[in-house]
């Protein structure tokens, strides 16, 4: 018995010893932290893009980064949106001057209101980088390519929801007789933005009678200047709106939660831009009418895709024109739901 | 397997257990080693941790060294300036080819990108600049001062941005290195714990194998001590020390065993040669008796006494017939009461006898007294032959070859509890150690002629049985020429034991009275 029982003494020793170093290997190996630094690996690109626009938190500029990014990917681009690692808050006109000297090899930029915006795209072309505008255009300039909408059509199509809005306010409020008084929120008008053609676009397009349509300008003079603003209009002519409409996201939102706040949901309709979480629900619910979205991976993707065909087949388009796509009740749920599969998709390929 | 176990279990303690020590000391030191190595591993890399802020933050002091010194030089034209201009220009190009100049999907990668080709647009630049100003083209130099001074808070900013994100990295880098350093300390204090219960499991295993023989040993021996030593002998499992005393063990269980053996034999052979010693002496002095017998037949002796008292009562000589009528009367009581008990008067009347011949032989030399006082001699028992053979041995020892008259006297005293026998005579007396050797039943009288045969030390041994005591003799002598006492002790309370064992019928005056 004894002899046996040595050998599965000495037999256990030698189990417990493996194990044991398994143990401590494997925990060597785990907190390597060289192994944890080193997850990514390092790919380097063909070419460096950096794009420059002067709200790069907002969704609607993240999502055209994301598309753009993957666009990149695709093509052996490196999508930089530029400023987004330092602390500092740089204007657009500072981040193009920081893109000039890094001599990228192209920038896709959101020109801002800056007086000296053509004068540096000008000089950046002069440098070989070619320049993509987004969504405003710089037409003087020696820009490669714009990317965007017609303002104009965006107005026509504002008009077109606008007049079945009013239709449907005046078969409820027949009784009244009234005038309908439609407010067309506009952001400061600036040489690059053309917004007065989406006021165009809505007029000409607005036929009714008993329709009183104006426009009032949004003063952007603070960062929440248009929360504020939108709120004095509200408290100043709240009995006397039927319809709002406006063109810029933050604008919507603004004006979305005003008339929830006065308590005017229902007396107040919305018709609005763009969709975030809060907008999306909004339509859900019923609160906005409408909102118009300009699908964002289209910017992306084409603009990306101009600046690849320049260098590789030197081929260059002046405007390239991207889908309104407007969102309601109807196919608020279907948008959503490619919603959700598009940042699915997304974080899928960050990790 | 097995030949391990073999060797293992010829190894003396010593070697088992230095074998044990150094095994586990092994076990320990290795993992201690082991553990030293990684902790030191990762506290150096620790260390390292933040160097590369370190170096940013040097790059970040060069660059304002370069701007100051460009500043200065611009301000003053300074030659130091311009020489600190150089130097630092040197240096600080030195530092930014270090940076990453490739565009990787790294944020800290692509920084560094941005830093380096700002810094060279920068550095170009300033160059311009310096030379502007030595070519004294002011507002060329005023105009890139402003640019190079644009580019320079550009670079700043950037630097920082990347010292910030750097320091987040290696503060994550550092938390890993630190959260790893202190599962390690866990795991290793897991595993020092384990090394040490199996070093303690080993140690024990290694004991039980010590100790259970040494166990096994303590039975037996208890076995042994209780007086048992038909033990089941333990086999020795291994060739260290405890085997070897094991092994002594059993050999000694075995000898004792063979020389209790031995001994019994021994006391066997002694007993029978004893036995065979005695029978001797018994058949000698059976031969004796028997001899003696041969030559005395008592009936013979009586009848042919008889007859010679009566010759001498016919031819009137009345002296010869008393004196053979006495020797008769000794003779007989001698072979009638060999083995029967007797009263002191029926001693006292042999006494007589044997006096009357005495001092016939010896022409009334020896004078003879008795004092009985009112004691009746015939109700006290004593055992036969008794009082004539010390009556004898005064006369032999004492009385014979004296110069002077002999006197015996007997006197018997009544005390409480006991009659005292006393007989005196005033012969040679008798030396103390000759007392002594005879009060302690070792004096052997060597000649057995003129005798009746019947020994001192036999009397005292019989009157010793009779009353069941010790003291119940005792000589006395002032010494040699001072004469002899002997005291009888005869206690009136004793228990009577049966001494009879056969009785010799009375010879009544013998066959054929005339």
């Amino acid at each position: 018995m004894n002899k046996r029982f040595f050998t599965t003494y000495i037999f256990i020793w030698i189990i417990v010893i493996l194990a044991m170093g398994g143990i401590i290997f494997f925990s060597f190996r785990a907190f390597d932290v060289d192994n944890i630094e080193g997850a990514e690996e390092t790919k380097t690109y063909d070419y460096h893009f950096v794009m420059i626009v002067e709200d790069a938190e907002s969704p609607f500029w993240k999502a055209v980064y994301d598309s753009a990014r993957e666009e990149g990917e695709k093509n052996g681009a490196l999508v930089e949106m530029l400023g987004e690692n330092i602390n500092e808050d740089y204007s657009v006109s500072e981040l193009l001057e920081i893109a000039i000297y890094q001599k990228v090899d192209g920038i896709l930029l959101a020109p801002s209101l800056e007086e000296n915006i053509e004068e540096l795209i000008n000089e950046a072309v002069e440098e070989d980088i070619p320049v993509v505008t987004l969504m405003s255009d710089v037409h003087t300039s020696n820009r490669q390519t714009f990317v965007g909408i017609s303002k104009y059509n965006l107005g026509e199509k504002y008009g077109e929801e606008l007049v079945s809005v009013i239709n449907d306010e005046i078969l409820q409020e027949d009784e009244n007789d009234e005038e309908i008084d439609v407010v067309f929120l506009e952001p400061k008008r600036d040489i690059y933005s053309q917004n007065e053609q989406i006021f165009s676009g809505i007029i000409r397009t607005v036929n009714i009678p008993n329709v009183d349509l104006k426009s009032i300008e949004v003063n952007n003079v603070s960062v929440f200047g248009s929360e504020e603003f939108i709120r004095n209009i509200m408290m100043e002519t709240s009995e006397e709106v039927d319809v709002v409409v406006c063109v810029d996201m933050t604008q919507t939102e603004s004006t979305l939660q005003a008339v929830i706040d006065f308590n005017k949901v229902g007396d107040i309709r919305i018709i609005g831009y763009f969709v975030s979480e809060t907008i999306l629900d909004a339509i859900e619910k019923g609160v906005i009418e409408a909102s118009f979205v300009v699908d964002t991976n289209e910017i992306g993707e084409e603009s990306i895709h101009s600046l690849i065909e320049k260098y590789k087949n030197n081929r260059v388009t002046d405007y390239i024109s991207i889908n309104i796509e407007m969102i309601d009740a109807s196919n608020v749920q279907e948008y959503r739901e490619k919603l959700t599969e598009n940042n699915e998709e997304r974080s899928d390929e960050d990790n | 397997m097995k030949i391990t176990k073999d060797r293992f279990s010829e190894m003396s303690i010593r070697t088992k257990v230095v074998i044990t020590v150094l095994l586990c000391s092994v076990a320990l030191l290795t993992s201690n080693y082991v553990m030293y190595t990684k902790i030191n591993d990762t506290i150096s890399r620790i260390d390292s941790v933040y160097e590369t802020n370190v170096s940013l933050n040097d790059f970040a002091n060069t660059l304002e060294n370069v701007q100051s010194s460009m500043f200065t030089y611009l301000n003053t034209k300074n030659s130091t300036a311009l020489e600190d201009y150089y130097r630092y220009e040197a240096e600080y190009r030195g530092m930014s080819e270090q940076l990453n100049k490739e565009s990787v999907n790294n944020d800290i990668k692509l920084m560094e990108k941005t830093i380096y080709f700002l810094s060279e647009e920068y550095l170009k630049i300033v160059s311009e600049t310096i030379e502007a100003k030595r070519g004294r083209n002011i507002n060329k130099y005023n105009a890139t001062y402003e640019e190079a001074t644009k580019i320079y808070e550009y670079l700043n900013e950037y630097i920082n941005s990347l010292n910030s994100e750097q320091f987040l990295n290696n503060s994550n880098s550092y938390t890993l290195l630190l959260d790893s350093l202190q599962e390690f300390e866990l795991s290793s204090i897991i595993f020092m714990l384990v090394i040490t219960a199996m070093n303690v499991a080993f140690l024990l295993f290694i004991l039980r194998n010590l100790m259970q023989p040494l166990q096994d040993l303590v039975i037996s021996a208890n076995e042994v001590a209780g007086g048992n030593l038909d033990i089941e002998l333990v086999e020795p499992h291994s060739k260290d020390e405890v085997g070897v005393v094991t092994t002594a063990f059993n050999s000694m269980v075995v000898s004792i065993q063979d020389y209790i053996t031995k001994f019994r034999d021994k006391i066997e052979q002694e007993n029978e040669m004893k036995e065979k010693e005695f029978q001797m002496e018994t058949h000698l002095k059976d031969a004796q008796l028997k001899y003696l017998q041969a030559q005395i037949n008592p009936h013979f002796l009586f009848n042919t006494l008889n007859a010679g008292a009566q010759l001498a009562m016919m031819e009137d000589a009345e002296k010869t017939c008393l004196f053979i009528e006495n020797m008769a009367d000794l003779f007989r009581y001698n072979v009638q009461k060999l083995e029967k008990n007797a009263t002191l008067k029926e001693e006292m009347q042999v006494v007589d006898n044997y006096m009357y011949i005495i001092n016939v032989r010896f022409s009334n030399e020896i004078s003879y007294k008795k004092q009985f006082s009112n004691i009746i001699l015939e109700k006290i028992e004593v055992p036969s032959m008794i009082i004539q053979p010390l009556i004898e041995n005064a006369v032999n020892y004492g009385i014979r070859d004296i110069d002077w008259p002999g006197k015996i006297e007997i006197e018997v005293l009544e005390e409480a509890d006991e009659y005292i026998v006393i007989i005196k005579d005033n012969g040679k007396g008798i030396k103390p150690e000759i007392i002594k050797s005879i009060e302690d039943g070792l004096y052997k009288n060597s000649s057995k002629s003129n005798s009746t045969g019947i020994g001192l030390t036999n009397v005292i041994n019989r009157l010793k049985l009779f009353y069941g005591k010790e003291d119940v003799f005792s000589i006395q002598s002032e010494g040699p020429g001072k004469g002899t006492k002997v005291y009888i002790y005869i206690p009136k309370e004793y228990d009577r034991i049966n001494t009879e064992k056969t009785e010799i019928k009375e010879v009544q005056g013998g066959e054929g009275d005339v």
